[in-house]
């Protein structure tokens, strides 16, 4: 399993992914400090490199998480639909969920710091936790 | 004869004679009696000798045989009639006649038997009654007089026809009744009777009546006094006072006519059948100034012309067929140099024993009076036109208020039928006007002979009439017209002028042209210009001197044009240069083709309105930059305040579960700190801009020069610069400065030159520059231009001056820096604007206000 975790703050990045790693889930975790970086990432590689799992923070500087879910769409459309994107944001911008929900790339939403609820939310497979 | 022989034939005669003979003594014995007693009285002669005479007698005529005897002894003879006892005691009628012979002592007496004579008599009875019946009846009036005139008898006929009673004329002489003058005639006729003893007859004489008037009467006489029977005058006369009369009254008459005919001042004469004129009278040949001989047997056609001569035929005839004709006729009489006059001409047809003889005419020459006539028609028909020509009602009154001419404006006016009201009393006809205004006014112009004018309302007809009464001396002439439109609209007018003075908008009437025709105090009262500055003029150009809004005055010239209202705001001044709106509603008066005649325009001030305007706007635009940094604020605490809080309640979650002596618990607890002090700093900037915010309302301006600022930036930055190699030029001239406030001035500076340092071009040095123009609108212009990186101005946008937006990734910017620049220069009351080009360079410009 292939998990990529977009965000421009460091600390925030960090955070993701030690929780994720508390959790159990320590495979093939990608972090981006920047939505373009990963983007590169996931259009230049080969499919293989395609993420199972995007965790997107929505506001950063240049491209923010919703030019980067514009930017993937046509990749998406092609060949992503088993991709699960979740946004990761500390926003408690209620306009920001309803656009979430009604965007068709996006799986969900889930509220930093990461609960154990949006952990079964993002990996609900995974029951050893 | 001898004498023997006479007394025998005596002797033979008693003895023979049918008559009864007889001799009576003194005392009434019966002497002696002839044979022919034995045939009349059924005795013999010895049996009635010394026998009382009446014993043979009947009783009831006893008395006239005794009177008869009386009478006889008189030395008269008498004849008297008795009724004798027969000795079969029949009655036998004998007729006497008796003589005294006072020789012998002796009546002798000679009866004779009446029998056959009474019938004979009763046939004379018959006569004489039916002769009574026509006496009493007949309304002739039959007298008989005595020798000396004396009545002796009066028929019924007196009664009826002279009103006497027989016992009234009985016995009185007639000459006493018949007047004076006629009885020498009566009496003159009488004796020629007398001697002729012939019927006379009396053709009139008057007769006094019982009422004592004389009566003219006819009378025959018939001298009946030698008849035994009779001796009298049978008279019979007859009432000719009725007749007399009549032939006086003809006489009368006849001298009528000559006088009339003679005297008659109007023109007479006759003509005949054949229109021949018989008789003229003197008033014709004086007026034809002719001979009468000359006019006379011939027609009255050859005095005149032709046409005139038919028309008098035609009228001829009329008369012929027995009709009275009356005409006028004009005629032209020059041939006798009269000219052209005018007849009333009479035509009377004569009749004699039902058959026309001739035509009467009469002709009055009524030339004059025609003339005159037609003058007064004339003059009247003149009237006439002038009265009905009269636009306005009229009529006429007489001194008692009677009516006695009305036009039909009249008519029209009040509804009426002018042919009702002639001739009746004004008061009565209109009793409400009694009791108010026109009695008074008539009343005042009647008593001070002057003329009046006044305004008076009809409330029947819901009317205001405009009434002018003259008095004369015939009464009132009056004129009047309905001026109810007038009146009305006047009283519009003053209502309309009283408001228009009295409100506190502004009213400006403009002719056509624009020129001010008319302004109200309250013009005066708003705008400081009195009605004798504007009127002529165009009040725009008093209220808008020196103000170039000609786009609001070419909006209202094209409105105007349209002949239509409309309202305007507008921005004017008043005299005293105080600005102040209007609203201006402009209504165009129009006549009856729709062109306009004039402009009304109503000012309201709205300066306040205006300012609470402004005030409003100010206020919203207000609301909308704190609705907007409300809105900052929640981002603020949604995003940059929030995510720090999240990793730090991240890390001490982590930090919980993980062993102290763990990297990652150092790694932790450093980013602990770390996020700390973010979060410290997102509360210090939150506080900075609360505190621009505040001082934002609280500060007041000062003067700030621009360079000094600059320099003061570029000094504090001196050491990045250098260690970049970055180069500043400040080109702002001396003395340059700006309303605004000195710290906010050097955030800006700083801010910018900061970002310049940081977002510079890896690839060149740093160049800034800062320059200083004039701007239109504020006085100051600043531009800050650098050759960084710059930005795409359409990712961008609006975004670039928003708190925490951030447009470079690598960079250690916080996205607060340009936040802050605005909000100063909107404290300062300026504006900023940007412009970037992508690895090319920024360059912002700043307006602000110079300073005063």
């Amino acid at each position: 399993m292939k998990i990529c975790i977009i965000d421009d703050e460091e600390v925030s990045l960090y955070l993701t992914q030690r929780i994720l790693i508390l959790h159990g889930i320590t495979e093939n975790i990608h972090t981006f400090l920047s939505a373009q970086e990963a983007l590169n990432f996931i259009t230049v590689g080969s499919d293989e490199d395609f993420p199972d799992i995007i965790l997107l923070d929505l506001n950063m500087p240049v491209m923010n998480g919703w030019e980067f879910l514009d930017a993937l769409a046509p990749q998406w459309a092609r060949d992503m639909h088993n991709c699960g994107i979740f946004i990761l944001t500390s926003s408690l911008d209620y306009l920001d969920g309803v656009r979430a929900e009604e965007h068709a790339m996006i799986s969900g939403l889930i509220h930093k710091p990461i609960s154990n609820e949006s952990i079964k939310l993002v990996f609900p497979q995974r029951e050893c936790l | 004869m001898n004498t023997l022989n006479d007394n025998m034939l005596g002797e033979r005669m008693l003895k023979f004679s049918l008559d009864l003979i007889c001799t009576v003594d003194r005392n009434g014995h019966l002497l002696f009696v002839n044979e022919a007693c034995r045939r009349i009285m059924g005795y013999e002669s010895e049996e009635l000798i010394n026998a009382r005479f009446v014993d043979f007698i009947h009783p009831t005529d006893c008395g006239s045989i005794l009177e008869a005897g009386t009478e006889a002894m008189k030395n008269k003879a008498t004849y008297c009639e008795s009724r004798c006892l027969h000795r079969s005691g029949k009655v036998v009628p004998v007729i006497w006649s008796v003589v005294w012979s006072e020789e012998d002592e002796a009546f002798f007496c000679i009866g004779r038997d009446a029998t056959e004579r009474k019938f004979v008599r009763q046939g004379l009875n018959e006569k004489d009654e039916r002769f009574h019946t026509l006496v009493d009846h007949g309304s002739d009036i039959l007298i008989l007089l005595d020798e000396e005139l004396n009545f002796l008898y009066s028929g019924n006929g007196t009664l009826k026809e002279l009103g006497y009673r027989p016992e009234q004329l009985i016995g009185a002489n007639a000459l006493s009744f018949i007047h004076p003058k006629d009885v020498p005639l009566i009496k003159g006729l009488l004796s020629e009777g007398f001697v002729n003893r012939e019927k006379i007859r009396i053709p009139k004489f008057r007769f006094k009546n019982a009422k004592g008037e004389w009566r003219w009467l006819e009378m025959t006489g018939n001298n009946q006094l030698d008849n035994p029977s009779i001796r009298a005058w049978v008279t019979s006369s007859r009432d000719i006072t009725e007749h007399i009369n009549s032939g006086l009254r003809l006489q009368e008459n006849q001298q009528h006519f000559v006088a009339l005919f003679d005297g008659n001042p109007d023109m007479v004469f006759f003509e005949n059948k054949a229109g021949i004129i018989e008789d003229a009278n003197p008033a014709v040949v004086s007026f034809f100034g002719i001979e009468k001989q000359e006019i006379l047997n011939r027609p009255l056609s050859d005095f005149l012309p032709l046409e005139t001569a038919l028309v008098w035929a035609d009228f001829l005839q009329e008369a012929i067929s027995g009709n009275q004709v009356n005409f006028d006729l004009k005629v032209s009489l020059k041939s006798f140099d009269l000219g052209q006059r005018v007849f009333n001409i009479k035509k009377i047809p004569v009749e004699v024993n039902h058959e026309i003889i001739g035509v009467y005419t009469v002709a009055k020459d009524i030339t004059a009076m025609a003339e005159s006539h037609r003058k007064i028609k004339q003059q009247a028909k003149k009237l006439n036109t002038v009265f009905e020509s009269i636009t306005d009602a009229f009529f006429t009154l007489d001194q008692n208020w009677h009516f006695t001419y009305i036009n039909s404006e009249f008519d029209r006016l009040l509804g009426t039928d002018r042919k009702n009201l002639i001739g009746r009393n004004v008061w009565e006809v209109f009793p409400e006007g009694l009791n108010g205004e026109l009695y008074r006014q008539f009343q005042s112009a009647v008593e001070t002979g002057r003329a009046v004018h006044f305004k008076f309302y009809v409330k029947k007809l819901d009317r205001w009439l405009e009434e002018k009464a003259f008095p004369s001396e015939e009464g009132l002439s009056v004129y009047f017209s309905d001026v109810t439109d007038s009146v009305k609209s006047e009283q519009e007018l003053e209502k309309l002028s009283l408001v228009a003075s009295k409100t506190t908008n502004g009213v400006v009437i403009t002719g056509a042209d624009g020129l001010t025709e008319w302004v109200n105090e309250g013009f005066t009262n708003l705008t400081g210009y009195t009605a004798s500055e504007v009127i002529g003029r165009r009040p725009n150009y008093l209220l808008q001197k020196g103000v170039s809004d000609k786009a609001s005055i070419q909006v209202i010239r094209e409105k105007r044009k349209q002949g239509k209202p409309f309202t305007e705001e507008m921005l004017v001044y008043t005299k005293t240069g105080k600005k102040i709106w209007l609203l201006v509603d402009i209504t165009p008066v129009l006549d009856e083709h729709g062109n306009t005649t004039r402009f009304v325009a109503i000012q309201t001030d709205i300066t306040e309105r205006k300012e609470a305007e402004v005030n409003q706007l100010q206020m919203t635009n207000d609301l909308f930059r704190q609705n907007r940094d409300l809105q900052q604020f929640t981002y603020i605490v949604s995003h940059n305040l929030r995510s720090p809080v999240a990793s730090i309640m991240g890390l001490a979650e982590i930090l919980t579960t993980t062993d102290k002596s763990s990297e990652t618990y150092g790694v932790s607890l450093g980013y602990l700190k770390r996020t700390a002090g973010q979060l410290d700093t997102v509360l210090k900037d939150l506080n900075m801009i609360l505190s621009i915010r505040d001082k934002n309302n609280a500060t007041g301006s000062e003067k700030v020069e621009l360079a000094p600022v600059c320099q003061q930036v570029t000094a504090a930055l001196d050491e990045q610069l250098k260690s970049c190699g970055g180069d500043v030029l400040i080109n702002i001239g001396e003395g340059i400065s700006v309303n605004g406030n000195r710290a906010y001035l050097y955030s800006i500076f700083y801010n910018l030159l900061s970002n310049a340092i940081k977002y510079r071009s890896p690839d060149r040095s740093l160049e800034v520059n800062i320059k200083c123009c004039e701007s239109p609108d504020r006085g100051i212009k600043i531009s800050f231009s650098d050759n960084g990186l710059g930005f795409d101005m359409e990712k961008a946008g609006e975004n670039i001056f928003k708190l925490y937006k951030r447009f470079h990734l690598n960079a250690e910017g916080r996205g607060i820096g340009l936040f802050l620049v605005k909000a100063h220069v909107e404290a300062m009351d300026g504006e900023i604007e940007v412009k970037s080009k992508t690895n090319a360079g920024t360059t912002f410009f700043i307006s602000l206000n110079r300073t005063e």
